[in-house]
């Protein structure tokens, strides 16, 4: 029964009737309407819930309602005042420590509590203080920035000015090239910015889906009549009444069901979807379908899988569970490894890891009366699960409009299509009704999606002079239950190797293996991690046993431009050599290599990746990405319509600085509507690191077009030829006498009074016959690879084996830096990640398959308290295909973390751990083994 | 995830709560509720009556006599950790309380919460163990103390009886001089949940150990007093136990010997074995230096 209470909310009383269940969460969320709030975990292990409640921060998902009576609460919609951003706020924005924006309300409310009670916190006050909320995006740098600065603020200090030397590529640029505040920053810092969550619409119902409690069984029957029966329950789905049509990431192993059909694979394939008029209505109808199970022999264990008589994920295809095998051969291993003078091979393996984004999926679908349905998805590649929508549904793209909200974090866990998004369309359909799913954290691991774990055999042979020779890797790859990207993952695992470092013999054998667990996809890196991080590691072994310095044996082997690599990729910009000059300077590596105490260490790892994949999984021949700018009929802003995503990264103000450069134009004068399939053309969307480039490219095409309509408007008015002038800075002035100029809002407005609307379109599709010519060349081959090298620096506690990192350095070639902050905010988030993976995070289950750590209290993730000094150079660099010389830094900046790290505990405890997560527990026990020795 | 209905009540007074508690089937109080709500949305637990404590403002007191500190249930672990009274004279309690949960955590969840939870790796109850410390609890007709070390039975598993509420933790002063420390090891540097964990408190008449407590975290069913590691350090001198490695060794590999430990995520029994070692190693040490003794 609802009991009344009196709160006070940001400066305004209410009196609100709630139930005994509802949490201070879900009233300012859903009776309030105050969605800047966010729901991140719901068992106050994340903190985006924080509110500050009488002057305290608390997760306002563990606060009854109830409790909160008689309460001040203070949430991100009251903390700016008339229209004025916050000190905190402004900082936030300034500082670029913003990037998803999921976890930003609750941080700055922290930062609030925090700097009310201690108004000049030291630096590590402030890495301790905000612990209690987890970002995955920053790696919380920019976090102790922003909060740093805020302090200056509210003691009415200005900041002192960032030095920042520009790259040499930019430094004719006005828009490129600067540290911007990224576009949507002010509305992720005030809680304004709308994720699907935070939609409501009229009429609209919640769904649920049932997922197997079993890891592998038949279904013999499902009986609904009880849910259907229940009071609120508005329809039910299962298998029966769903499409034949399979789906799934990769076009040739499309292998799931939208709902099981006869079989369900691991603990959380999806059995039924329920809609009703609350999630809590949804679970007790959940819990009452009858579902008969005939348990099936399960497998976990690649290993085990593949072997004669384990148990089949499915009958008909991937015998022995093999879902993908790649046998490549190039050059001549054997002759290669025959020239080494020293060969050494070991054994390592990754670990399962969850990218935990921290908004959660959500989607929201409503048909109207016309047969067409929008959905309203929180997603990394819009126009892919708009073709993947059309193919399952079986409906026209013209009768689908998908739009993404703002997405809170993805890193690969919202890279394809998911059930949310098929399931609510189809409940909505049924219903008559608009439906919203979402999952929660426990549903997020379940769907998975997350890093595959890879068991590596890696050999190296070498010269004496650490010249590789030859290299041969055997990976076995544990995929879960379902393919999802895991045919490309197979491949990258193998043909990443290749772009770092020259060897001209290497065979790579990998087996992507079935086992009942929940699907591995893409994340961050993808697929390339783990055999980086053994490459990283058996590399710096033989320079050990060779007598060489770790940097200097990737001197000797690194990649140099205009390359073709033993694979067939084609490598042109590439300054990883300066990379690794940059971190042995910067790191003081020559004072500390082998200089170090006991439990001190240092180690260097390095990386690289593709900007954008050559060949898109949306097989077509549309260009990858597309951009449209319309000019407003006075000039006075100009409007890029893009359908890549930002999904935090800071696409929308990376394009927008790209169009505004190619346009003339300051970057006050753009904005940016992006992920629109009804209003922005087809991009594929934010993974493979492809959107600085791609779309990068095509809109700077975009506002090419716009400014040679414009020259040719002011050549008239000026009365000189076009070629003689330049845009820039909203001006349109003669090359050789600046002084002579008309404005460029000017222009567009006789352009617009002339000839009606002035618009531009650019396009950018990969240079034709990138690659190879054998089965599998496609994956790897990309524009442009970027490179990066990483120094960090750990001590170990020798008696419990704990690591505290202390520093790292790193550098990066992502070509030109369209936006330097966000190019350091990319970095610091990957070193943080990756950090998180090595030292953390791992997924565990037990013998049945049951996942025994689905949230974020037994899977631990990074907090800013374990953060180590990050030092972030960019270096000179420019990649003639990308625009204005650009090229990767998302995936890129991940993968010299991982072998760095491991290098560095090596250093430290002398001795080496081989499989991730590397846990104080392994430390211990090697080191204790060693001093057995 | 959704909290299923309950009935939600607020009485005012101790004796009011622990009537409802008597009369309903199915009742659990709450006060901060960081334990409580997250086992009834994770459907560990239902309940169909919730009393909250946070209207009875007596739970919320620190007060001192001359032989006891009191110090009410429903304290979050903040106040605690902010409480002048307790920084003075109970400051490894105040050290515990820093290190659970995160700020926000903190901030609501109560030390009488983290006592009946009673879950193993609970890090107040290490170090209430090692100061001694008993609880009240209060029912309509009767009031009882009982230890702490008998209270804690099992894991999740306390001798709160129906009807009763922990109202304070009741903690003996001692009129020597004492030194305590909480040593936690965590998987990572905030927010984390305790692996292994060792809490000393020892007191010194004429620089003689005349009172040990020294208790394992997180490795046993509850919190594991251990009497073995007590017995090595009582009767020694500060300065004999600070300047010497066997000493502290000895006790640390008593305590280490006395804890129960199990394999779990975090860590298998043999490493919390080590742990054990080490942090009581580094809690003996600490707490002798901060004795002024030596």
């Amino acid at each position: 029964m609802k009991q009344l209470i009196n709160i006070n909310v940001n400066g305004t009383d209410y009196e609100a009737a709630v139930n005994p269940g509802t949490t201070l969460l879900d009233l300012l969320r859903e009776d309030l309407g105050l969605t800047g709030t966010k729901k991140g975990c719901e068992l106050g292990d994340c903190g985006a819930c924080t509110v500050i409640m009488n002057g305290k921060a608390v997760n306002s998902c563990l606060v009854l309602a109830l409790e909160a009576d008689g309460s001040k609460i203070l949430t991100i919609e009251g903390l700016s005042q008339n229209g004025e951003l916050h000190p905190i706020q402004r900082a936030f924005v300034e500082m670029g420590a913003i990037q998803c924006g999921y976890c930003t309300p609750g941080m700055i409310l922290r930062t609030k509590a925090l700097l009310d009670e201690n108004p000049n916190p030291t630096y590590d006050e402030i890495k301790n203080g905000l612990s209690g909320n987890l970002c995955r995006c920053t790696g919380y740098t920019k976090i102790f920035e922003a909060v740093e600065t805020a302090v200056g603020y509210l003691e009415g200090k200005e900041p002192e000015p960032i030095e920042y030397q520009p790259q040499k590529s930019a430094m004719n640029l006005s828009v490129v090239g600067k540290r911007l505040p990224k576009i949507d920053a002010p509305d992720k810092a005030t809680g304004r910015a709308i994720y699907t969550d935070d939609i409501k619409l009229p009429n609209m119902l919640y769904g649920k889906l049932l997922f197997s409690p079993v890891a592998h069984a038949k279904i013999k029957s499902i009986d609904t009549t009880d849910a259907e029966a229940f009071p609120g329950v508005k329809a039910v789905l299962t298998g029966k009444d769903v499409t034949d049509i399979t789906w799934g990431t990769s076009p040739a192993r499309y292998d799931e069901n939208v709902l099981a059909k006869d079989k369900v694979r691991y603990v959380g394939d999806v059995v039924a979807a329920v809609a009703a008029i609350d999630e809590e209505t949804c679970y007790k109808a959940l819990s009452l379908i009858k579902v008969d199970y005939e348990e099936l022999p399960a497998v976990f264990d690649p290993f085990e899988a593949m072997k004669d008589g384990a148990p089949r994920l499915f009958d008909d295809k991937y015998e022995h569970n093999i879902n993908t095998k790649v046998n490549h051969h190039f050059g001549d291993i054997e002759k290669g490894f025959a020239e080494a003078d020293f060969v050494k091979e070991a054994v390592f393996s990754g670990n399962r890891i969850f990218q935990n984004p921290m908004e959660p999926h959500a989607a929201i679908a409503e048909w109207d009366r016309h047969g067409r349905v929008t959905l309203y998805t929180s997603t990394q590649v819009v126009h892919y699960v708009h073709h993947q929508l059309s193919r399952i549904l079986d409906v026209p793209l013209g009768n689908i409009r998908v739009i993404m909200t703002n997405c809170g974090g993805g890193f690969g866990a919202k890279a394809a299509t998911n059930h949310l998004e098929i399931l609510s369309i189809l409940l909505a359909k049924k219903t008559g009704r608009p439906v919203k799913m979402r999952y929660s954290r426990k549903e997020m691991y379940l769907y998975g999606r997350g890093r595959h774990k890879q068991y590596i055999t890696l050999k190296i042979g070498v010269k004496k002079d650490g010249t590789i020779t030859a290299v041969h890797q055997k990976a076995i790859i544990e995929g879960g239950a379902y393919s999802s990207f895991g045919i490309v993952t197979t491949y990258y695992a193998g043909s990443m190797l290749a772009t770092l470092y020259k060897f001209p013999n290497y065979r790579y054998e990998g087996f992507r293996v079935n086992t009942n667990l929940p699907p591995c996809g893409a994340m961050r890196g993808h697929g390339t991690p783990h055999p980086r991080f053994a490459f990283e590691s058996l590399l710096s072994m033989i320079a050990d046993e060779l007598g060489m310095d770790h940097i200097d044996i990737r001197l000797k082997n690194a990649m140099t431009p205009e390359y073709h690599t033993c694979n067939d990729l084609d490598i042109h910009s590439c300054e990883f050599k300066a990379c690794l000059e940059k971190v042995k300077e910067k790191s003081g590596w020559a004072e500390k290599k082998g200089k170090l105490p006991e439990g001190r260490g240092i180690g260097i790892g390095c990386g690289g990746f593709v900007s954008g994949a050559g060949y898109p999984i949306y097989r077509s021949k549309f260009p990858h990405s597309n951009a449209i700018i319309k000019v407003e009929e006075d000039g006075s802003k100009a409007v890029l319509f893009v359908g890549d995503a930002d999904i935090g990264q800071g696409s929308d103000t990376v394009l927008a600085q790209s169009a505004a450069e190619a346009m003339g134009i300051t970057f006050d004068r753009i904005s940016v509507v992006s992920a629109d399939s009804d209003i922005t053309p087809i991009g594929f969307g934010a993974y493979s690191s492809r959107v600085t480039l791609m779309g990068g490219n095509a809109s700077k095409m975009a506002g090419e077009e716009v400014k040679k309509k414009l020259l040719s408007v002011a050549a008239q008015s000026l009365n000189v030829n076009e070629n003689e002038l330049e845009a820039k800075e909203n001006k349109i002035y003669i090359i050789k006498n600046p002084d002579k100029f008309i404005n460029w809002d000017e222009a567009a407005f006789t352009y617009f009074s002339t000839k009606g609307p002035l618009t531009g379109a650019g396009h950018y599709s990969p240079p034709e016959g990138l690659g190879g010519k054998y089965k599998g060349a496609a994956v790897g081959t990309s524009p442009a690879y970027s490179f990066s090298a990483t120094v960090c620096e750990v001590e170990v506690d020798m008696e419990t084996g704990k690591v505290k990192v202390l520093n790292f350095w790193d550098a990066h070639d992502c070509g030109t830096a369209i936006n330097p902050m966000a190019v350091e905010g990319q970095v610091e988030g990957a070193v943080v990640m990756g950090m998180s993976e090595v030292l953390f995070e791992d997924e565990v289950f037990t013998k049945d398959g049951v996942m025994v750590n689905p949230d974020l209290h037994n899977y631990i993730i990074a907090t800013s308290a374990d953060v180590p000094n990050i030092d972030s150079s960019i270096v000179d660099s420019y990649e003639p295909e990308g625009p204005f010389g650009a090229k990767e830094v998302g995936e890129g900046a991940t993968l010299p973390v991982l072998g760095a790290l491991a290098n560095a505990i090596a250093d430290a405890i002398g001795t080496r751990i081989y499989d991730l997560p590397i846990t104080p527990q392994k430390i211990l026990d090697a080191i204790k083994k060693s001093k057995e020795k | 995830m959704y909290l299923p209905d309950f009935k939600y009540h607020k009485p005012k007074t101790i004796k009011e709560a622990s009537a409802i508690l008597l009369k309903s089937g199915n009742a659990a109080p709450i006060a901060g509720g960081t334990d409580l709500l997250v086992e009834i949305k994770t459907g560990l637990r239902q309940f169909r009556d919730i009393v909250s404590l946070s209207g009875i403002a007596e739970l919320k007191q620190i007060t001192e006599d001359d032989n006891n500190i009191f110090i009410g249930s429903a304290l979050t672990h903040s106040e605690i950790i902010h409480s002048n009274l307790i920084q003075e004279k109970l400051s490894a309690l105040a050290e515990a309380a820093s290190k659970i949960g995160s700020h926000q955590i903190r901030n609501s969840g109560t030390i009488g919460g983290n006592l009946c939870t009673g879950a193993s790796c609970a890090d107040t109850a290490p170090i209430l163990m090692a100061y001694d410390a008993s609880v009240e609890l209060v029912s309509e007709n009767e009031t009882r103390i009982i230890n702490l070390k008998k209270f804690l039975i099992h894991h999740h598993q306390t001798d709160v009886r129906k009807g009763e509420i922990l109202t304070k933790i009741i903690v003996p002063k001692r009129n020597c001089i004492t030194g305590a420390c909480f040593e936690k090891f965590g998987l990572r540097e905030a927010a984390s949940i305790s692996v292994a964990s060792s809490a000393v408190v020892l007191s010194f008449e004429n620089g003689i150990c005349s009172d040990a407590g020294i208790v394992i975290g997180a490795c046993g069913p509850t919190p594991v007093f251990s009497n073995k590691a007590s017995e090595v350090i009582l009767g020694k001198s500060a300065k004999d136990i600070y300047g010497n490695n066997d000493i502290i060794e000895s006790a640390a590999i008593a305590a280490s010997e006395d804890s129960l430990p199990i394999d779990d995520i975090r860590g298998s029994a043999d490493y919390r074995r080590e742990l054990t070692k080490v942090l009581t190693r580094r809690a003996i040490h600490n707490v002798v230096k901060r004795t002024g003794l030596v």
